[in-house]
């Protein structure tokens, strides 16, 4: 969770360096990852289907791939699961931002007063012991069977890798860096900026890849739970799974992978945007 | 503040420290105290290059620390120009053992980095007409654009001394700052080093425990005994300037650093 990560890039503050070049880089970065991707996807289609023949498994229990893969067409037509999908990915992508920038804030206000951490601490500790998915019914009485109350399952799985991690990167500074600020009268707020900030920021990244893709197994798990009025990708998988619509469900779990896939290259190319700086000094 | 055109400071007080019975004294975490310094004392007139000479440990970056106004000693009084010190201030200059640089920046802000911070910095023109001048000096012309990370360990140490010069200080301090960089390259920065020193008319105060770098480089040299780190022994360099690689051949400089081995081992 504290790993810094791998080569990423430059923040350039003002002038990038041939900012063409890292751009191209960058794309070049994006497309062979997809490639990659597309190649596993193939390779696991055919081990799923040499699977199926050489054991002969009842299709009741897992179905082939190309009863899936025609599934999937049919379910990518229908705008039940267009629909589906959109819950799902509203209640990552809110459920994560409102966790991450709470949790930014709060390991910016703890690392920059002793005291706050003190005072603090014990209780955000306490709150990570908790299993937070013992904590969806609860949700649901308070934020309704809506997606808020997915959001706010989701925030609190994201918060904690993003808060600890950004506090840890912000105290990552050496005594010299700290004392080159002091030397040069730096003020409290251009410490901040233009030291404690980006040393924060590999740190940070690293935990939005940790907990992105937990996102979307809150968003699913919370849906399996308890999804009233909004029909979530989780809730398709629950009837699905009542009906024993097995390619049906198979398709979803596709789809869910590769949301996962994807979100995991967002933010992966982000970083590398971001942190173009770190790629030679990183290891 | 203005950052005019260094030229060398004849005859002026602004860059002599003293040290009148300085301790500093940290305490660990089991609650024992240990004593970095010892009452020490030391008058370095304005311009002088001093060395100071040590084994690891014996609190030489601890007195650097204090004269850069990091930390306050325990007790005893430290002064620059005649005031005392009670902060870090922009008459002084600082040169780390690790060139300490922000890799998101690139070398031109990184040089430019401690006059630009402040409540009041310096005007964002002239600083950069000064970091162009810096870059020359430090033989790193036209590397402005580039990032640390582009940059081998003697140029890093470069950018650094550099950084330490910005905000034309008259005394600059250096914590054994070619240490980590290999025999050649830290002959040549040695050299670069005297023409800084030459042209600012800065004083500098030294950091190191290579014996053969003490000798080459400083006017003085004084040597600290491990702890409670003490001057045991505080003598003039007459080795003749401008000094190159002959100096190192010569009796005297042999002699010298055969005097200093004594005073290390006691
Ligand atoms: N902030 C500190 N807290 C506690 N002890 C320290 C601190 N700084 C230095 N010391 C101790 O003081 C002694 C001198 O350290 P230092 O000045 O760094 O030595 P040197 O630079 O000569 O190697 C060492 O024993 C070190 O452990
Ligand atoms: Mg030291």
């Amino acid at each position: 969770m504290t790993e810094v990560l791998q080569p990423a890039a430059t923040t350039a503050p003002r002038r990038l360096p041939a900012p063409s070049r890292s751009t191209a880089r960058t794309s070049t970065f994006v497309l062979r990852r997809i490639l990659t991707v597309l190649a596993y996807i193939l390779v696991a289609l055919l081990l799923w289907q040499v699977f199926i023949s050489v054991f002969d498994v009842d299709p009741l229990l897992v179905p082939g791939p190309i009863p899936v893969l025609q599934a999937l067409g049919t379910q990518l037509t229908s705008p039940v699961i267009w629909s589906a999908a959109w819950v799902t990915f509203q209640e990552a992508i809110f459920g994560f931002g409102i966790g991450a920038t709470v949790g930014m804030v709060i390991a910016i206000a703890l690392a920059e007063s002793r005291t706050l951490y003190r005072l603090v601490n014990p209780y955000i500790v306490a709150f990570q012991a908790i299993p937070k998915v013992a904590l969806t019914p609860l949700f649901i009485v308070w934020f309704g069977f809506g997606i808020w109350s997915k959001v706010v399952l989701i925030a609190t799985f994201t918060f904690f890798p993003v808060m600890v991690n950004m506090y840890q990167g912000l105290r990552s500074t050496t005594s010299e860096e700290e004392e080159l600020m002091r030397v040069s009268h730096a003020t409290r707020w251009q410490r901040f900026r233009h030291l404690r900030l980006y040393r924060s920021l590999p740190y940070l990244f690293a935990a939005f890849e940790a907990s992105f893709v937990l996102c979307l197994t809150g968003a699913v798990l919370a849906e399996l739970l308890g999804s009233g009025t909004s029909v979530g990708l989780g809730t398709l998988v629950q009837m699905y799974t009542s009906t024993y619509n097995m390619a049906g469900l198979f398709g979803i779990i596709t789809l869910l992978s590769l949301f996962g896939v994807v979100f995991d290259l967002i933010v992966k190319g982000t970083a590398r945007v971001v942190l173009r700086w770190n790629r030679s000094s990183g290891h | 503040m203005t950052l005019a055109q260094s030229e060398p400071r004849v005859d002026t007080f602004e860059g002599s420290i003293t040290l009148r019975d300085v301790t500093m004294e940290f305490t660990t975490r089991d609650r024992a105290s240990i004593r970095a310094v010892d009452t020490t004392s030391l008058t370095i007139p304005s311009g002088q290059f001093v060395s100071v000479l040590g084994p690891s440990g014996c609190g030489k970056s601890t007195l650097l620390r204090m004269i850069a106004g990091l930390m306050p000693p325990t007790s005893g009084s430290v002064s620059i120009g005649g005031e005392p010190v009670s902060g870090p201030s922009r008459k002084v200059g600082i040169a780390f053992q690790t060139p300490s640089l922000l890799e998101w920046y690139t070398v031109a802000e990184n040089i430019a980095l401690p006059a630009r911070m402040g409540r009041r910095p310096a005007d964002k023109r002239s600083v950069e007409r000064r970091v162009e001048e810096l870059l020359a000096t430090v033989k790193l012309a036209s590397l402005g654009g580039k990032y640390p990370s582009e940059l081998s360990g003697g140029m890093r140490q470069r950018v650094a001394i550099a950084r330490s010069l910005i905000t034309d200080p008259a005394v600059i301090l250096m914590d054994e700052p070619f240490g980590a960089l290999d025999a050649i390259t830290r002959e040549h920065m040695h050299d670069e080093l005297l023409s800084i020193w030459r042209e600012s008319g800065a004083t500098v105060l030294f950091i190191t425990h290579d014996i053969a770098e003490a000798v080459y480089l400083s006017d003085r040299i004084v040597v600290m005994s491990p702890r409670p780190g003490r001057i045991v022994a505080d003598i003039a360099n007459e080795l003749p300037r401008p000094r190159s690689s002959a100096t190192r051949a010569l009796p005297e400089f042999t002699r010298l650093a055969s005097e200093l081995r004594v005073h290390i081992n006691h």
